[in-house]
């Protein structure tokens, strides 16, 4: 057993003592033989620190025996208890070593010694001690100090017993009854909890006669004992779920307990008491009465889990959809993780019922919020109660009506985070109910001279121009567009006011803005404005006045003229639109030239040399060919503008609705496929189920605990074929070398355990062979191997664990060195072969959203470019060939990933266990003009936090990317 | 709530110490804690971070963190109150939290940490007692070594004297014949005196400060000795408070039992339950000390269309108590025709809780009122034993008492009564020292009844002698339930009712 493998209970970082030569274990022996008690402390304290970065001081244990056992100082005596947690009892066949017998002796000393705090803490060790030959000896002592005057003492003496009958319950059989003897004579609060605990563990049957004459009195019970309590009736009706009614009010009680934490414990066990609503309501009240009450942000969070775990269950789901309103007062924290919780739960649990209460709970949110301006979380808690409003009215088309006026109020919002989110909703919204679309546009139209900002700007002429259906609509929409875009033609207008006749130019443009400015916003009373509130919107001239300007021309000035083209494609659409609604013909031509009018306005001041940037030739096309259409009017491209552009964002929102039901009855299914159980399901009868099997029914403290501390793990290790060890087998020297070396390399999730077999393959016996390895990267050598003697043609196995701390290529190298018996030559030396650290072991698909891989790509500092160099001719099969190789997961649909373009761009995502994330971006192209046999080309760029992360895993893809012929 | 680890991680993430509470290898620790500092997320406002199979909670110290490790469903509240008593410890060592400091007080942490948590369950100890726990300053040590000194001074002082005697012998030996006797005894005398002036030596040092351990063993042996008495003594009264505890608590039980047992009773909408307690303190030669009754009479109305309503009520009385109505209960109605109802008619009593309309009490020291009377005779038996017999008698014949336990303390450690004659049953606890003498039923049928036994023990051991007995089937007071009807229009309402006598105290002193 390596001492990776072995149980652990004490870490101690201490580069002092890895760094310096560990060769002064002669000046350690002088230190505890002749030193002054300061020294012997110190040299003690070293040894302990060696022993814990493994290195073997055997030859010391004799000393520390002979000078420092018998001392009276107590820290001494406290650093031997831990010095014996670590020291390893047996010797290589795992027999006890026979100097342990004295230890054993001095440890019973001290289990009668007057001070009572050595004797807890010796108790204390005895806990931890694994050997029951040394525990033997010492039964009696412990069972004195049950008795003893100190609760201290007797605390200790109860963990002690129960440590013991839990290992090895021969010692003492009777553990249980005496246990219970102590309880009903004990009066401290620390006792009775150990000694309570240690019967639940061990006995539970007198656990409950316990329990049961005390179970009156339980609320006045010290909270310690009140947490074991709960535990108790946890596994008993665990156990036997016929005691189930006994207790349902002894823990309803301690729901009321005066510590927070016995009714966090209690409300969860009431939960698995009893299914009745009565029950899980209170257990629900008590849950969100903590979240409320606590302060603490770890625990609102943890119990919002709890509560969302209690609304998997159907039934219990009913019970919480009565009590949404009330979860919705942890909104209250300022945290957005728990407002985010919050949110979505009582999105899963509202109900037509309630929907109403609910909008217009977070309706007073959003009021609440807006109130509030500039703050970073604010925003972002803005734009989650938008987003929860919109999920809302998706979910109960009946409340858009009222949540619809509520959100459009953002779109003139200054910050985009919620505004977007508005958008969505209302692209979504005007499509699918055609009986709010009045309403929708209306508002739209209203709050569209206040919008600040680009991206909303280009989303609502995209709805207004692909919705507005009426004449007077099409004319209103126009107009709005026209007040906009400021007095035509552009370019003339702003050169009046560039001419720098300041004076004349302002009055002129006052004049010229008024009428329209004025009844659209309150741009008009800029005279009363301060600069400053409105400088976003103005900029300023070289006389230093600030001049207005309406919002599109704005935009246009800021060379911003991206927007050109939505503006374009909108009235092109109306302008269409009209034709059908409108019959006059001199109608349709006098509307069709004004808007060709403002549209080649924007193409001149495009050109101008005005506007901060000029206008880009792709925005020139666009826009040109908008005029074009407009000018030709062909019924093809008609259709495209009138019918094609709304049957796309339909299919986009199918799609869409489609995935997410797709989800959603996958999530249904498993719900469904853990609650339901088939009629040809082995039933199970408890009393007939060995220990093995009853893995299902094992409950869930004991379940968490050994997940935790890593057994589970193991069980599954156990289970690997032993076939495909053999491909992990690394050979280390060659055959023909007096040493032959071959490492199997294991690795764990943590370590890797290097099993080296060695071979004597001289006729002579080989002394002091040591295997010595190094490492390189992020690596470390937990222990060095012992020395071992060969002889002729003999071999052995050692084993080495080294740690990994990341994900990173690491290299593992080293020699044998050994002498030769009764030759007088020096040292031999073998050097071993290197062996490769793989990192894809490490690395484990993992999923995140859009949004998050944006924003880590944005700040990740590691960036590492491969070129695509691959003999792999079709896109899709070299992306499915990397996600193989590299174990990423690809973000990127599926849906977005068909169809045969020629280039394809998809985004990768993976985990290193250790929690590091990579990121990596592929974009390939098949090269224009060359034929299908041709590879493909392109790039992937991979990002990562550590620069370790990103080049090996760079490496890996350079060296794999490239199919094996076969 | 299980804590795996307690560990000190600096901020760039390496763990400096940690210690584990519960089994785990080194290779998972050590893996854990690696992950830790690659999970933590800086920015967010919670401090804990859940993995697959374990979570971890932290708060950061300077340039520390202080981590737990726990199980997944741990008690998170739990785990916080560890974590801020932890990261209080950790001042209390190292003045500078800093990677060196920590390093430096490392096992000290370790065994304050020891103390903070047992097998992963919270102790529920303050940073005062972590430091007494830790400091080790033990006075029964001091105590211990003093006596030892003290005594080996003793053997020191005695070996001298031997010393000086066997050297006086050897003198006296010497010139033997021509002293004689005399100077033996001035020899022993001095011997004498000698231990005399060793004893004044010792005496005079209680009075001194106990500043030097090593000087005031006489002191220290005195008060180590009356900690014995102490402990003794408490030991006793714990045995001794311990055993009225439980007893209490059997009463308690039995109590519980028979209120428990009263609502199964299938109950209406209009619900009246009527609840008699006696206190009842008889001297052990058959006069009544005092006895006191009191009573309760209890509405419940679950229907609220029964809110407005009449209670009808049969007095027979005839023991003299005093009757008591609610404040809002007309008192002249249930005076004159015996209806207890609302002084406003109209209005309708409290729903859906227990309402007491009625109440009385009596307090008499009449014995021919005691529902059972006792009667109990220790004879000596002129041979360190007793004869006891025990007879009871149900002096109110048309009461039917219901298990009726009667518990009389025996004298401990003389082993089990020798019951000779018997009605009913008998136990003998011999834990609490009682034995009981239980009857399932007491009525008319076997008003009286005996019992016999024999005991080393004297006549005053057999008191104070507890009964308890519980009936549902006759009130004490014989006041009963006869009609309840709406407020208009008198029609009867449906309605059921219980009644309960229930003993509180009942002791022959």
């Amino acid at each position: 057993m390596t001492s990776a493998e072995s149980i652990c209970y004490t870490l101690i970082y201490s580069p002092s003592v890895t760094d310096s030569e560990p060769s002064n274990e002669m000046q350690i022996k002088k230190d505890i033989e002749h030193g002054d008690i300061r020294t012997k402390t110190e040299a003690l304290k070293r040894v302990i620190l060696m022993t814990l970065n493994g290195e073997k001081l055997q030859g010391l244990l004799m000393t520390i025996i002979k000078y420092l056992l018998p001392s009276a100082d107590h820290t001494v005596k406290k650093l031997l208890l831990i010095f014996w947690e670590i020291w390893p009892k047996t010797d290589a066949q795992g027999k006890l070593r026979p100097e342990m017998i004295l230890v054993c002796d001095a440890y019973r000393k001290d289990l009668q010694h007057p001070n009572e705090f050595i004797r807890g803490s010796t108790l204390r060790f005895l806990c931890k001690l694994r050997q029951p030959e040394l525990i033997e000896p010492l039964m009696p002592a412990i069972r004195s100090c049950l008795d003893h005057r100190h609760s201290y003492v007797r605390r200790n003496a109860v963990l002690a017993i129960y440590t013991i009958y839990k290992k090895f319950d021969q010692l003492i059989p009777d553990a249980p009854e005496l246990i219970h003897e102590f309880l009903e004579g004990e009066k401290d609060a620390s006792c009775k909890r150990n000694a309570f605990m240690m019967l639940i563990h061990a006995d539970q049957e007198r656990a409950l006669d316990y329990l049961s004459t005390c179970i009156d009195q339980v609320n006045s019970f010290n909270d310690i004992l009140q947490l074991v309590i709960v535990e108790l009736v946890y596994k008993v009706c665990h156990t036997n779920p016929g005691e189930r009614a006994r207790f349902i009010r002894c823990i309803y009680n301690l729901l009321q307990s005066s510590s927070q934490a016995v009714r966090y414990e209690a409300a969860g066990t009431l939960v698995t008491l009893s299914n009745a609503p009565t029950a899980i309501r209170a257990a629900a009240q008590c849950y969100i009465d903590l979240i409320v009450k606590e302060a603490d942000n770890n625990v609102k969070l943890i119990v919002l889990d709890r509560l969302i775990g209690l609304k998997e269950h159907p039934q219990h789901e009913k019970v919480l959809q009565e009590l949404v309103m009330d979860i919705l007062r942890a909104l209250a924290s300022p945290d957005l993780e728990v407002r985010r919780k919050t949110l979505d739960l009582a999105l899963d649990l509202v109900t037509s019922r309630n929907v109403e209460d609910l909008v217009k709970f977070l309706e007073k949110e959003v009021v609440k919020s807006s109130n509030v301006q500039g703050h970073d979380i604010t925003d972002k808690y803005r734009q989650m109660l938008v987003q929860t409003m919109h999920s809302c009215a998706v979910k109960f088309p009946d409340t858009a009506a009222s949540i619809i006026p509520v959100l459009m109020e953002f779109l003139g919002d200054s910050e985009e985070l919620a505004a977007e989110d508005v958008l969505v909703f209302v692209r979504e919204a005007v499509h699918r109910y055609q009986n709010h679309k009045p309403l929708i546009l209306e508002k739209l139209l209203e709050v569209f001279p206040s919008i600040r900002t680009i991206k909303i700007m280009r989303g609502v002429l995209w709805i207004l121009g692909e919705y507005c259906e009426d004449t007077s609509l099409i004319l209103r929409f126009v107009t709005e567009i026209r007040k906009s875009v400021g007095e035509l033609p552009m370019v003339e207008n702003e050169l009046k006011i560039a001419a720098g006749e300041a004076e004349e130019a302002k009055d002129e443009e006052r004049k010229g803005d008024k009428p329209s400015a004025r009844r659209v916003t309150e741009m008009g009373t800029y005279v009363t404005q301060s600069a400053f509130s409105v400088a976003s919107k103005s900029t300023k001239d070289k006389s230093g006045k600030t001049i207005k300007r309406p919002p599109l021309r704005q935009f246009f000035m800021d060379g911003k003229f991206s927007l050109a083209c939505s503006l374009s494609t909108a009235l092109t659409k109306q302008a269409l639109r009209f034709l059908d609604s409108c019959r006059d013909t001199r109608k349709q031509n006098s509307f069709i030239a004004q808007c060709m009018l403002i549209l080649s306005s924007v193409l001149h001041l495009g050109r101008s040399g005005l506007p901060e940037k000029p206008i880009s030739d792709d925005q020139i096309d666009r826009v040109g060919s908008c005029l074009m259409v407009l000018s030709e009017r062909h019924t093809v491209m008609g259709d495209i503008f009138t019918s094609k552009c709304r049957s796309a964002l339909a299919f986009l929102l199918e799609t869409r609705a489609a995935e997410e039901s797709v989800q959603r009855k996958a999530a249904e299914k498993n719900r469904s496929a853990l609650n339901a159980i088939q009629p040809d399901d082995p039933i199970n009868f408890v009393q007939l189920l060995a220990k093995a099997e009853a893995g299902s029914l094992e409950d869930q403290f004991e379940l968490s605990l050994s997940a935790a501390v890593g057994t589970l793990d193991q069980k599954k290790e156990a289970r690997d074929p032993a076939a495909s060890k053999l491909n992990k087998v690394t050979q280390l020297t060659g055959f023909s070398d007096p040493v032959y070396a071959e490492a199997y390399v294991h690795i764990n999730q943590y370590d890797i355990v290097l099993d080296v077999l060695v071979v004597n393959q001289t006729s002579d016996t080989l002394q002091n062979c040591t295997l010595e390895l190094a490492t390189l990267g992020d690596l470390k050598l937990v222990e060095k191997p012992s020395p071992l003697t060969l002889g002729p043609h003999d071999f052995a196995n050692i084993k080495a664990s080294v740690k990994v701390a990341s994900t990173e290529n690491g290299l593992i190298f080293g020699n044998i060195v050994y002498d030769i018996a009764g030759a007088a030559s020096d040292r031999n030396c073998v050097v071993l072969n290197d062996i490769h650290i793989d990192i894809m072991d490490y690395i484990q698909a993992a999923n995140c959203s859009d949004a998050e891989f944006r924003k880590m790509w944005a700040e990740f500092e590691w960036e590492n470019k491969v070129a695509v160099n691959t003999n792999i001719c079709s896109l899709i099969e070299y992306l499915q060939h990397i996600l193989n190789c590299t174990n990423m997961k690809c973000l990127t649909p599926e849906k977005a990933l068909g169809g045969d373009s020629g280039f394809l761009a998809a985004n990768l995502f993976a985990k290193s266990i250790f929690g590091e994330s990579a990121l990596a971006n592929l974009s390939v192209e098949k090269p224009a003009g060359k034929g299908p046999d041709d590879p493909v080309s392109g790039h992937i760029r991979i990002r990562a936090k550590s620069q370790g992360m990103a080049l090996s895993l760079g490496d890996k893809i350079t060296q794999t990317q490239k199919k094996s012929k076969k | 709530m299980v804590l795996l680890a307690a560990a000190v991680c600096s901020k760039n993430g390496r763990a400096l110490i940690s210690r584990q509470f519960v089994e785990m290898t080194r290779s998972r620790i050590e893996g854990l804690l690696a992950a830790f500092p690659k999970l933590m997320n800086t920015g967010k406002q919670h401090t804990f971070v859940e993995t697959e199979s374990v979570r971890y909670v932290y708060q950061p110290l300077e340039k520390m963190y202080m981590v737990l490790i726990t199980t997944k469903n741990s008690n998170i509240l739990e785990d916080l109150e560890t974590l801020r008593l932890f990261s209080r410890v950790i001042p209390e060592y190292c003045r500078v939290i800093d990677e060196a400091d920590i390093q430096e007080h490392a096992f000290e942490l370790i065994f304050a940490f020891d103390e903070v948590v047992a097998l992963g369950y919270r102790e529920s100890v303050n940073l005062a007692q972590i430091r007494t726990f830790t400091e080790m300053d033990s006075h029964e040590e001091k105590v211990f070594n003093a006596v030892r000194e003290t005594q080996v001074q003793d053997a020191k002082m005695k070996m001298r004297q031997r010393a000086k005697e066997i050297k006086q012998k050897q003198r006296d030996t010497m010139r033997g014949g021509r002293m004689g006797g005399s100077a033996m005894g001035y020899g022993s005398s001095n011997a004498s005196r000698m231990g005399e002036v060793i004893t004044q030596s010792i005496a005079p040092e209680p009075t001194k400060p106990k500043s030097v351990p090593s000087r005031s063993s006489g002191k220290a042996m005195k008060l180590g000795a009356k900690s014995k008495d102490v402990d003794q003594f408490v030991d006793k009264l714990i045995s001794e408070g311990e055993n009225v505890r439980s007893t209490g608590s059997l009463k308690s039980k039995k109590m519980d039992i028979a209120k428990t047992s009263v609502p199964a009773a299938l109950t209406e909408s209009v619900h009246i339950r009527i609840e008699e307690k006696l206190n009842i303190t008889a001297g052990r030669d058959g006069g009544l000390q005092q006895m006191i009754m009191q009573a309760m009479c209890w509405l419940r109305i679950a229907d609220d269309q029964y809110g407005c309503i009449f209670i009808k009520v049969d007095n027979n009385d005839d023991k003299g108590c005093q009757f008591q109505t609610h404040p809002k209960v007309d008192k002249k109605a249930f005076l004159s025709s015996g209806i207890i109802g609302l002084k406003d008619p109209d209005k309708p009593f409290p729903l859906k809780q227990d309402v007491g309309i009625l109440k009385w009490g009596l307090k008499t020291m009449d014995e021919s009122l005691m529902p059972l009377a006792i009667n109990c005779w220790p004879n000596d038996n002129g041979e360190g034993g007793c004869d006891v017999n025990i007879e009871y008698e149900l002096q109110l014949e048309e009461l039917e008492l219901i298990d009726v336990c009667i518990s009389i303390p025996v004298p401990s450690g003389v082993g089990a009564p020798n019951i000779a004659d018997l009605d009913g049953d008998f136990k003998h606890d011999s834990r609490k020292n009682i034995l009981e003498w239980t009857l399932p039923v007491i009525d008319a049928s076997n008003n009286t009844g005996s019992m016999e036994f024999s005991i080393a023990g004297s006549p005053d051991d057999f008191f104070p002698i507890n009964v308890s007995f519980h009936s549902t089937k006759k009130s004490f007071t014989d006041i009963q339930i006869t009609g309840v009807e709406m407020a208009q229009g008198r029609s009867p309402v449906k309605y059921s009712s219980e009644s309960a006598l229930l003993v509180e105290k009942y002791e022959i002193v």
